[in-house]
Order: C-alpha cells, then structure tokens, then sequence
C-alpha cells in the first residue's frame, strides 16, 4: 500500500509512515513493591489500571511509571468471599476472560453484592456481577437508553427505555456504595465512593444508568473537590475522616456533609455539571453456566429470584396465556357453529276452535267431563329437532288436559306427549287465591327428521253442563267415527304437570264409538279456544357449556397470572 | 522528526514518546467493516484524567479516503471528519451537561459525555501536525439510531466526527498485537478453541 492512499487534502500535515516504530515489546504483567508493607504486587494490566491493590496489607495502589504510589493505606485482610480468584481465566460464549479485580458493592438496605472485573484486552471489560446466587453478565453500553419521549432516560421511574435495541421497564433507583474492592481496576476504584444507580429489566435483560457528575470552576476546568473539602476541613478544623482526597477526579457523591459541599461551592464559585452519563447491558447467567466457565468448586447458593432471572411461572403463565387463547377461540368457533345451527323455527301456529272438534261425554265418579279430539295438521321437521309446543286458552274454574300424537308419516312411528292447562281461582281480599294458569308448554326430546301427523286427544271441563244439557234437548248424534291415528310403538310419553284436578289419561284406542257429538254443540260463543304453537328447536345447550368452559379457562389463567407476579415479588 | 505537506517531507516539532496503553492495535493492522476494508496507518494517543484513548488513523482502500477508529479498553468508534458541520449556536463545552440535546447539521444528539483530554502522541501517518502535548476538551454524542458523534474543541469552529459505535467482531480486525498474554486468536470464539 502506497503511503499516499487515503492521503489527506493537500496542504495538510502528516507523519512519514517510515516513522513508525518498531514494534513495540509485548505488554505483560509487572512485579512491583508496595510501598506500605513492602510485599509484592503483580500489576497484570500495566497501562490499563490505575488502580491495585496490595494482596498482602490491602492499601490502595497507583501505577506512576516504574513504582506503585500509596493512594490509601490499609492493614487489613480483605473480608469477603471470592467465588472467582483474581487471576481465574474462564471462556463465556467462546470468548477467554481474565478475572482481574472484584467491587463489592452495597445499597442502603444494606444488601450487597459482588462484580467481577472480566478483562480481554480486544473485547474490553465485563462485569460478572453474582448477588444472592444469581449471576449477570454486564457489559458497558456506547449509547444511551432513550425513554418514550425518545429522549435520553434520566433518574427516577421512566416508565421503560431502549437500550442496544431492547426495551427494558424501570424496576429500582438505588444509592450503591463500594464496600470493599480486590485485583485492579481501570479507573480510581476507592472504598467508600457512592453513585447512584438506576435499574431497568426485561429478563434475562438488565440495564444500568450510572451518571456522573463533576464540579468546575469559574474558568471551566473540572475540579476535584474532594481536595477542596480536605482544605477546608484543615483551616475549619473539621474533622475529616476522608482518606481518599486526593483524587484528581471526583464523582461528586462523596460522603460528605452537604453542608460542606455547599459552602465550598459557593465560595470557589463551582457548577456541579453531569458529564457522563454510562449506560450498561446485563445478560442472566445460569450459576451452572458460571460454575463451568470458570471451572468453580464452589458457586454460592441461589436465593429467591434474581433481578433479571426469567421468571420460570411467566413462561407458564404465558403457556396458559396461549392454550386459553387457542381454546377459547376454539370454543368461540365451536359455539358460533352450534349457534349458527341452533334455530327456532316456528312449524305451527294454529288457534283452534274446539267447537270444530268432537266430544264425547265421560264419567269418572261424580266428575263429567268431556273427551274430545282434533287434527291440527301436518308438521315437516327438516332436521333432527326438538319440538316446543305451547298451548294457550282462557280459563275460568277449568282444566283442559291434552295428549300429543306425532306419528312419523313414513316410518309410523308415533310419539306421545300430554300437557294440562288449568285455572282455578277463588276467595276475596286476603284470602283470595288462584291455581294455574292460561298456558302451557313442553318441549320434546329430539325428533328425528319427517313429516308427522298430529292428533291431539284432550279431556276438558269446558262447557260439560251446556253439553248435557245439549244432549237432552237434542239428543246424540251418531257418525262414522273419525280416523283413528295409526298408533305406532309409543318412544315416550312426557309427563304433564300435576294438576289441580284428576286428569284421567286418555287414550283413543279406548275411544267408543256409538256415543257421539251433538250436532251443534254449544255455540261458537261458548266453545273453548285452543293456541297451539310448535316451533321446532335445536339444541344451544354446548354454547352454555362453552361459556362455562371459557370461565374456567380464565379462573386458570389467573392462578397462574398470581403465582407469577407472586414469584415476580420476589425480586 | 519530518512531516510531509503537499507531498513534501515537512520537519515537525518533537512530541512526546507514545505510552504503552495495552491496546492491541497497532500500524499495519487491517480490517473491513460493511464489506469496506482498511489500513490502520497512524495513531494519536490521548490521554483522559484516567487511562488512555486512541484514534487511529485508517487508509480506506479503493480511495475511499480516511477515516478514525476510536478505540479504549475493547470499545470502537468508527467515525470521519465531517467538514463543515453546523452545530448549536453558540455551542460551549463548559455549558453542556450529559443528557442534553446538541445539534449537528439539524440533528438531534444527545451528550452522553464530555472530557477533558490530552493528546499527547502519534505515530505513523496523520491528517494533521502537532507540536508537544495540547487540551482537547471532548464531547461525546449519540443519537437513538445508533450514530456517534465526537466534536473536539481543540480548534475554533470546533471538529466533528460522525460514525458509530462498533464491535470488536464487526471489524474483522486481522495483524493485531498480543497483550497481557492473550493472543490475537483469543480474539474470535473459533479461533480461541484451537489455539488451546
């Protein structure tokens, strides 16, 4: 390659490529002193951190040139559990991973956890961050997450953000606290320093926002107030328990009295400015997972359900979620089908006349009473059906009991169905009473398809005096008597409602003949009117039990939308 | 130490020798990224109030002119100058904080964050000359899609570079350094099973 390709505009500057030099020697870890307790310290990123600390007395270290400069000294052992040793190189989806430093950090609630500094120097850092046995892989984000507005998310609930293409809700806004740090660190890592954290989920999901803020001075330039307040403690004789004053750059949230801050940046004329703002994406590990890469013997024991753990019951309840969906549109498909089958359709309609119909008078004990019958025609049943009859009349002191015949014309099979209509009333005021009623109706079972041939053989108190009475002045009337239904093997007999009165059955194969109607039997005024109706009905009786289904469907659904958000809270 | 202007050698001042940062580019390193491949032929080294930053300064191939790779601890910022670029009004470094919104070209960017930095080294072929250490107060912008923006105002109006982020995989980076004991094969998820 020429040393002109991609040669800048003429007239510009530029360094001769054969100034380059050579190669550089590689880069390795280095063996330094502490300066506190004279021990050694393997600095295993030298240029990288500036940060280490001692493994022997734990005091604070800083790489400047060839030594190690104390930034803040310790005499003490290091009190927490490393389930990864500094030092440990495991491979996370292919990639080798060095575990160079550890943060332990802490919120308010004084819950804490520990973050792992994974380090490959071509991918960069990870955070393995293990809180009560759960692990998340988190990785530094080069944007920002932008919330709804399509703004950059900030403090507080923001209600959800975008993050590296997820969408992730608020879930929790903490103060975190480093409690104790081991290894090394590409950054002025201290005990002690807070920041403010807010969180964002979306299993196996988490995001992170952690803003930094700077304090500058009236010319513009960053100022670390740290040394600031370590001054003003000196000359106010505070007394400061900060040993970490000497940092260049401050975060702004060291725990200091307030007060003091406030005094300080009013007198030095500071402006508290937020200057960064570091976004982070985390990823669940499974502890196995860990365990493997790492070649662990020992992983801390899982405890309730992480922070972006799925939510083992959301995949059921969102299974449920699904076979409620599929069953209910089954369901609604199958009832809208039975639906779309069920029809009432009227197949006679009929008021009837009685004084059309021949009557015979009977005798049961002292009770007269008059049988009589009638054709109201032909039916056709166009598909397998039951049948509504309804019967209506205006009654006074009266019962009229009926007998259906349906006789299948092509087959011969017959039906028989009965229904009794009755109203009787009687008393005044409080002790007026009245029995039955002016209709009737019943339905059958399930006729099969035909043609049918109705003869409806009824018994009636109706008019039984002026018939007799008919029948003294007129005497009886003999004719041929009518055609006697061809009586099939009876299917079933539906039992009609106890009446008030006696119903003797009737049967028209007992009918006699000899004693006949008279001629003009009572009048037209006086003859008891019947209205039949029969409607022809399929049966919705699986829509009911669709609906019913579907209830139970969703009570389902909500025990395991419970036990969900159940598990939900105990993240 | 000479530097070229009108493609003749031009003497430049000394600066200072380049400090060992870990990173594990180097000049020669090639790469391609959307299918465009390119030469890493210089670098500038800056330095952050903590640890190092460089841009390295990248040959397109086919002429397709230069570009700057961004590159600090595994993170890579793909980006070139745009010349003439419009910001905010009255745009100043010392009034902006994180979050905000700055326009470039009557687009909306949002500051993600603002340094102070050092240039303190180069190497190899670049753009521009430069004598011993200067200031480079840095803001850092990005947009919901993804673009980035750098406008470094070290120089009135100040320079702005868009592009954005990219992976260490996106770059299909080939003739890199070995660092702290990793090698380039300890890059790439295949390669690191066979170079155990």
């Amino acid at each position: 390659m020429s040393e002109s390709t991609g040669a800048p505009e003429s007239g510009k500057f530029r360094y001769r490529a054969d100034m380059a030099p050579p190669e550089p020697a590689p880069v390795v870890a280095k063996r330094f002193t502490c300066p506190n307790c004279g021990g050694p310290v393997n600095l295993e990123l030298p240029g990288k951190s500036v940060t280490v600390r001692c493994p022997k007395c734990s005091s604070i270290l800083e790489p400047d040139h060839e030594v190690l400069k104390l930034r803040d000294k310790y005499n003490e052992q290091f009190p927490y559990r490393q389930w990864i040793p500094i030092g440990t190189e495991g491979i996370l989806n292919g990639i080798k991973w060095k575990c160079v430093g550890m943060v332990v950090r802490g919120d308010d609630d004084g819950g804490t956890w520990s973050e792992y500094l994974l380090f490959n120097p071509y991918h960069g850092y990870r955070y393995l961050v293990e809180s009560s046995g759960h692990w998340t892989l988190v990785e530094q984000v080069p944007g920002l997450g932008f919330d709804r507005s399509g703004r950059p998310g900030w403090y507080g609930p923001t209600g959800t953000i975008k993050l590296a293409g997820k969408k992730l809700r608020y879930f929790t806004h903490y103060r975190a606290t480093v409690k104790n740090i081991i290894g090394e660190f590409p950054w002025q890592a201290s005990i002690g320093e807070t920041n403010e954290v807010t969180e964002y989920i979306n299993p196996p999901y988490q995001a992170s926002c952690e803003n930094v803020t700077q304090y500058f001075d009236k010319e513009g330039r960053p100022v670390a107030i740290a040394a600031l307040i370590a001054a003003e403690a000196k000359t106010s004789l505070v007394d400061s328990q900060d040993d970490d004053d000497d940092e260049q750059v401050d975060d702004g949230d060291v725990d200091v009295d307030a007060i003091i801050v406030d005094a300080i940046i009013s007198k030095h004329g500071l402006t508290k400015r937020v200057t960064e703002s570091n976004w982070s994406i985390g990823e669940y590990r499974h502890p196995e997972e860990i365990q493997a890469a790492f070649k662990l013997n020992e992983i801390p024991e899982k405890v309730g359900l992480g922070m972006c753990e799925p939510n083992p019951l959301r995949a059921r309840y969102l299974l449920s979620l699904a076979i409620t969906g599929l069953l209910f549109l089954a369901t609604c498909g199958t009832c809208s089908v039975a639906a779309g089958r069920a029809e009432e359709k009227v197949v006679l309609d009929k008021a009837i006349s009685l004084s059309t119909a021949e009557f015979e008078l009977k005798k049961e004990g002292t009770t007269d009473y008059l049988e009589f019958s009638f054709e109201p025609g032909n039916i056709e049943l166009n598909k397998e059906t039951n049948v509504e009859f309804a019967f209506e009349s205006t009654l006074n002191q009266e019962w009229i009991s009926l007998n259906v015949f349906m006789i299948d014309e092509q087959t011969g099979r017959g039906f028989i169905y009965d229904g009794e209509l009755s109203y009787y009333y009687g008393g005044s005021g409080e002790d007026k009473w009245s029995e039955g009623g002016n209709s009737t109706d019943f339905t059958t079972e399930k006729m099969p398809p035909g043609q049918y041939y109705l003869f409806v053989a009824g018994a009636t108190n109706i008019g039984v005096n002026e018939f007799k009475r008919n029948l003294q002045v007129y005497g009886e009337r003999v004719e041929a008597p009518p055609a006697v239904p061809a009586t099939g093997p009876l299917s079933k007999a539906q039992p009609g409602k106890p009446g008030a009165k006696p119903i003797t059955p009737v049967t028209p194969a007992a009918k006699p003949a000899g004693k006949l109607l008279p001629l003009d039997f009572f009048g037209k005024a006086k003859a008891p009117k019947l209205t039949l109706q029969m409607k022809a009905k399929r049966d919705v009786a699986s829509i009911g039990w669709g609906v019913a289904f579907i209830f139970w469907l969703f009570g389902w659904n909500i025990y395991y939308y419970i036990r969900y958000r159940i598990k939900e809270g105990e993240r | 130490m000479s530097v070229q202007s009108e493609d003749a050698l031009k003497e430049v001042g000394q600066t200072a020798a380049l400090v060992e940062d870990g990173s594990p580019l180097k000049l020669g390193a090639t790469g391609s990224l959307d299918g465009k491949t390119f030469k890493i032929v210089g670098r500038i080294q800056y330095r952050h109030p903590v640890g190092y930053w460089n841009e390295w300064y990248l040959s397109m191939d086919k002429d397709q002119g230069d570009a700057w790779l961004g590159e600090a601890n595994g993170m890579y910022f793909f980006t070139r100058l745009k010349k003439d670029a419009k910001l905010t009004p009255g745009l100043q470094i010392t009034s902006i904080n994180a979050g905000e919104s700055v326009e470039i070209d009557g687009k909306e960017f949002f500051v993600k964050d603002i340094q102070t930095t050092k240039v303190v080294s180069g190497e190899g072929e670049l753009p521009f000359a430069f004598e011993g250490e200067y200031e480079a107060p840095v803001v850092d912008c990005v947009r919901e899609d993804g673009t980035f923006a750098t406008i470094d105002f070290s120089e009135t109006p100040p320079l702005v570079f868009i592009g954005r982020a990219v992976s260490f995989r996106e770059l299909n980076l080939m003739h890199l350094r070995s660092v702290y004991g990793f090698k380039p094969a300890d890059a790439t998820p295949v390669a690191a099973g066979a170079q155990a």
